[in-house]
This record gives C-alpha cells, sequence and structure tokens, in this order.
C-alpha cells in the first residue's frame, strides 16, 4: 500500500489574506496555534471538520486547499462533480 | 503548550519520581524475599503510590481548562495523540507484564515457588510503567507531530 500524505495551501492562503497569522487562523478554526503550525508543515492530516472550518475561513472547497499526494505526487483527475 | 503535553512532561516526571521511589524501597533492603514480611516497606511503598496518585490528580485539576476568552488549549490533535499514545501505552504494558512474568519463571523455574512479595512488585510496577508509559507516549507523538511543539 502507497504512503499517503495531504498537501495544503494552508501558508500561501493566510499570506494572501493580508498576512493573516497563525493565532488568528486557530481563532476563526477553533484549533490550537500548534495544529496550524503542525498542518502547515505536514505533519498533522486534519479530521475533515477542521478541513471544511478552514476551506470556509479562505472561502475555497476543501479540495482547492488540500491534495492527496501518493507516493509525493499529487493525485490528478478527480473528477469534480459540475451540476 | 498545550494541555496533553504539558500534563505529559508532568506525567513523566511524577511517575519517574514514584518509579525510582518505589525501585529502591523494594529493592534496597531485602528485595521480593522479605518484601511481604516487611510491614513498614509495604507501608512506604503504597504512601509513595498514593503519593504519586494525589500529584498526579491534582495536576490534572491544575491544569484543567479555565477557558472564556483565553485561547484554547486543546483541540483535535490533541486527542488524536491522545488515542496513540494509549493505545502505545497498552502495547507497552503487555508487553512489560510478559517480560516480568517470563523472568520470573525463569528465574524460580528450578525452585518451583516465586516469593509472594513479586506480586507486589508486579502490581506497583505495573501502575508506574503504563502511566509513565502514556506519558512518553504523548511526549514523542507531540513531537512527531508538530512544527514547533
Amino acid at each position: 500500500m502507497a504512503k499517503e500524505k495531504i498537501h495544503n495551501q494552508i501558508r500561501k492562503l493566510r499570506f494572501e489574506q493580508g498576512e493573516m497569522t497563525q493565532q488568528e487562523l486557530s481563532d476563526q478554526c477553533d484549533c490550537t496555534r500548534q495544529t496550524i503550525i503542525a498542518l502547515e508543515q505536514e505533519k498533522y492530516i486534519p479530521s475533515l471538520i477542521l478541513a471544511i472550518k478552514i476551506a470556509k475561513v479562505f472561502d475555497k472547497t476543501v479540495d482547492e486547499i488540500f491534495q492527496l499526494l501518493d507516493d509525493g505526487n499529487v493525485e490528478e483527475g478527480i473528477p469534480r462533480d459540475s451540476g | 503548550m498545550t494541555q496533553t503535553k504539558m500534563r505529559a512532561r508532568y506525567g513523566v516526571g511524577i511517575w519517574g519520581l514514584v518509579a525510582i521511589a518505589f525501585g529502591l524501597v523494594f529493592f534496597l533492603g531485602g528485595g521480593a524475599a522479605t518484601y511481604a514480611d516487611d510491614s513498614m516497606r509495604m507501608g512506604i511503598a503504597a504512601a509513595i503510590l498514593a503519593a504519586g496518585f494525589i500529584g498526579y490528580l491534582s495536576m490534572i485539576y491544575l491544569t484543567r481548562e479555565k477557558s472564556k476568552g483565553k485561547a484554547l488549549i486543546s483541540d483535535e490533535r490533541d486527542l488524536e495523540i491522545a488515542r496513540q499514545a494509549n493505545e502505545t501505552a497498552l502495547v507497552a504494558v503487555l508487553v512489560f507484564i510478559f517480560a516480568v512474568c517470563i523472568a520470573l519463571f525463569l528465574g524460580y523455574e528450578t525452585a518451583g515457588s516465586l516469593p509472594v512479595g513479586w506480586m507486589w512488585f508486579l502490581a506497583y510496577a505495573t501502575s508506574c510503567f503504563g502511566l509513565l508509559a502514556q506519558s512518553i507516549a504523548t511526549l514523542v507523538l507531540h513531537r512527531e507531530m508538530s512544527g514547533n511543539g
């Protein structure tokens, strides 16, 4: 079984949103600053609930922020429901 | 520092001290052979374990969430770390009990019986070891699942 990882855009999005601090993001997502640090360093995979909360803060969809990595590559070709 | 990490640090300190103190009381002064007949050593060991539990429970109370207006001190990552640490500690305790039982069997195989003091050792040491293992596993997992801790 291939080792899977989750890549995310949190750090990039934080800076795009007027250099939002880790504390500000954690306050809005009801998590600790340490969890945001761990997420940005990809040492922790969030629960679906936390992923949705983060996506809401950045006004994005979950899969725009989190991508599944399979053996170091971003998984491609996941069809998205356009309807 | 999050609540689980703080508690784990105190836990290592408390149960490490209890383990050392119990080890000294048990092994110095005759070991298992005389332990069950020595009410003073048994009393001291019981007091050490009781002090450990009182200290641990006090620490849990003092590090409880104070909340309202203050930043969160634990979240889902802490719960996940605690879950994994408990699983690790369970396995460690099973291995510990297995290893002690086998060691006692090998040590007393030819004698055919063993001093009942070893039962006290197993009971006390398993308690200390389990809680110590849980605290250490929590710190290790925090290190693995953290940016700067």
